[in-house]
């Protein structure tokens, strides 16, 4: 039980990670590979302005805004003129993700760090004792999940998202402002990897390198959710999360990163288009 | 057109030269030079010329971006350590076994990714790479984990090794040349250009994607293979994201889709960062990724496709070739004059021997 909570709980995290990247391909068609990068730089920005401030949520507040900023001027100086270029897009994004990953480590060092964020107590859940704080993580995510669900499903702006994503052309005559969209999506997938990466470094220890690991994650999850679908995405990372948690309790959490290609292999064979393609197949 | 006439023309014999001059001055360097430690340097140069060539053949000739080369560099490694410690496998033929291991491990990679269009090569072959580093890692008692395997040294001496990786960076940049500029040219590019339109002309796209990718990790390993009897270990770092980038800034630097342009950047970047060791050493994977975005940004056919730009007198930049295919690399490619091909042999090889000299002056 306590297996399946905790694996909710790290899928509820992957999946404000892997959101944010699977809405980038969708939208943009274009895969992001500094994702995980831009998940780790809000993780050392939130704890060196914990260190300023010594308020944890101020920090993460202001980490956040950051590195949605910084997502802003990816999209607009490197991915927007090159749009056209899949391969080339890759090529960049993964060079921008070492980049950022290179400047943590030049800034902050080889370190280990990890954020206080930590709410004390324990819940009795269906006969299992769990701390209290997993819990708020979790249902925080679920929030955040479910408003970025009402927001691109109900608002103006998520209309504009979903009819770029279907046919940018076509979007652009019926008057949608291409570039403040495209802005948009990239700082919201920038601000959902950052608070995911500020909320998982409060129970895993993170370093500059780190963000690689949540990137392969992120990937696993679009890939078997199906490139640029969200609903699928969510639904793949439960399932990532569980299984994980798992393996990390049977096996060994060595394992993990073995258990995440095996899965993109399979699924790759059986369903190459992914989780997606069981509900887009019947339509 | 025999062998005979070929050579008369002018313009063959000038390539040949091009080709050969280099080849003759690196062949006499170790005459010259007593230096130990610039034909190590050397040799690394040589090593990481067959992989960035290596990753060129896929990633720069049929446009499927691998993002793993970690993992056939470090595999042929990690393949060479067991065979000669654990089969007694003579060490000279290592590097062919393991090369081939790679390459039955490609294929596993490549035939669920390569049947999609797509960026899905690029994810798995990243994914794969990470995966046999924490295989390697969670596996201590085969693998030493961290520590890495101790290997017997294939020869000893510098120069003996200097030789060994000269002649086997010739041979394979030779194979790769006849391969992807002469048997498989059209087929290649036409892949690379317009997928769809190559289907439609009939050209298996999987077919030759494969070919390229499993001839690509087969180099991979064989270069990955020499580095661990070189540097007499096999670590995980070999496996890591790091090793993966450094072929693709190589070729991306040198010039994509070309056989000269990966060696080119290879020997540019090796030598740069060794002659700047002192002051860039922390920041050296840094720079190799700002030279990596901003060359693919401004520059996609490379420092080679740069030269041929400046001989033909025209401003380069395929970036804005109207109607360009959306899902090629480096975008149209013409061939390259011969004068080209001279101006670009002369600047590279005075560069070369201009850091040459400055090294030997420290």
């Amino acid at each position: 039980m306590l297996l399946v909570i905790n694996g909710l709980m790290l899928g509820a995290l992957y999946a404000l990670a892997a959101i944010g990247l699977s809405l980038i391909f969708g939208v943009m068609g274009a895969l992001n590979l500094s994702h995980g990068s831009l998940l780790a730089i809000a993780v050392f920005i939130a704890y060196s302005l914990y260190l300023l401030f010594g308020n944890i949520v101020v920090a993460a507040i202001i980490a956040v805004l950051l590195v949605s900023l910084i997502g802003i001027v990816i999209e607009r100086g490197a991915i927007y003129p090159f749009r056209a270029w899949e391969m080339r897009l890759i090529v960049i994004t993964i060079g921008i993700g070492k980049i950022l990953e290179q400047i943590i480590y030049n800034i902050w060092g080889p370190i280990y760090i990890t954020n206080p964020i930590y709410v004390p107590g324990s819940l009795e859940v269906l006969g299992t004792t769990i701390s209290a704080y997993r819990v708020i993580l979790f249902l925080l995510s679920i929030a955040l999940i479910t408003l970025l669900w009402i927001f691109i499903q109900k608002s103006k702006w998520g209309k504009a998202i979903r009819a770029i994503a279907q046919d940018e052309e076509a979007a652009s005559i019926y008057g949608v402002n291409i570039k403040r969209v495209r802005a948009l999506t990239f700082a919201i997938a920038s601000a959902l990897a950052a608070i995911a990466g500020v909320l998982l470094s409060s129970i895993y220890m993170f370093r500059s390198a780190s963000g690689w690991e949540y990137l392969l994650i992120a990937l696993s999850i679009t890939i078997v959710g199906g490139l640029g679908d969200i609903r699928g995405a969510i639904i793949a990372s439960f399932m990532l999360g569980i299984m994980e948690s798992c393996i990390g309790y049977f096996i060994s959490p060595l394992w993990r990163t073995t258990a995440y290609f095996i899965f993109i292999v399979v699924v790759l064979t059986i369903k190459p288009s992914g989780l997606s393609g069981l509900w887009r197949g019947r339509s | 057109m025999t062998f005979k006439v070929l050579l008369k023309s002018r313009p063959t014999m000038l390539k040949l030269l091009t080709w050969l001059v280099p080849l003759a001055v690196l062949a006499l360097i170790p005459r010259f030079i007593d230096n130990i430690y610039v034909i190590h340097i050397l040799t690394l140069a040589n090593t990481y010329a067959i992989l960035a060539v290596s990753w060129d053949l896929i990633s720069g000739y049929t446009g499927q971006v691998s993002l793993g080369h970690a993992l056939f560099f470090g595999g042929g490694g990690y393949a060479s350590a067991f065979l000669a410690m654990w089969y007694g496998v003579p060490p000279p033929v290592c590097p062919l076994i393991s090369g081939a291991l790679m390459a039955a491990i490609s294929l596993i990679v490549g035939v669920p990714c390569l049947r999609l269009s797509g960026p899905y090569l690029a994810i798995a072959t990243l994914a794969f790479a990470e995966a046999f580093r924490s295989i390697v890692i969670a596996l201590p008692h085969i693998t030493r984990g961290d520590e890495g395997i101790p290997l017997k040294a294939l020869m000893l001496g510098t120069v003996p090794n200097y030789y060994t990786s000269l002649v086997l960076m010739i041979i394979i940049v030779m194979v790769v040349h006849l391969i992807a500029n002469h048997y498989f040219r059209l087929p290649f590019i036409a892949v690379r250009e317009n997928e769809v339109a190559a289907r439609a002309s009939g050209i298996d796209v999987t077919k030759y994607r494969l070919l390229a990718f499993t001839l690509s990790a087969f180099f991979a390993g064989i270069a990955g293979s020499f580095y661990a009897f070189y540097r007499m270990a096999i670590t995980p770092e070999e496996l890591s994201i790091d090793t993966s980038i450094m072929p693709l800034t190589m070729a991306v630097v040198g010039g994509m889709g070309t056989v000269t342009g990966p060696v080119l950047g290879a020997y540019i970047l090796v030598l740069l960062t060794e002659s700047l060791r002192v002051l860039i050493y922390r920041i050296r994977i840094l720079i190799y990724a700002a030279l990596t975005v901003a060359f693919i940004m401004l520059m996609p056919g490379g420092i080679l496709g740069a030269l041929r730009g400046l001989v033909k007198r025209t401003p380069f930049s395929q970036a804005k070739v109207p109607g360009a295919h959306p899902t090629t690399l480096i975008g149209h490619s013409k061939p390259a004059t011969r004068e080209a091909h001279v101006l670009a042999g002369l600047v590279v090889w005075s560069a070369c021997l201009i850091i040459w000299r400055l090294m030997a002056g420290i």
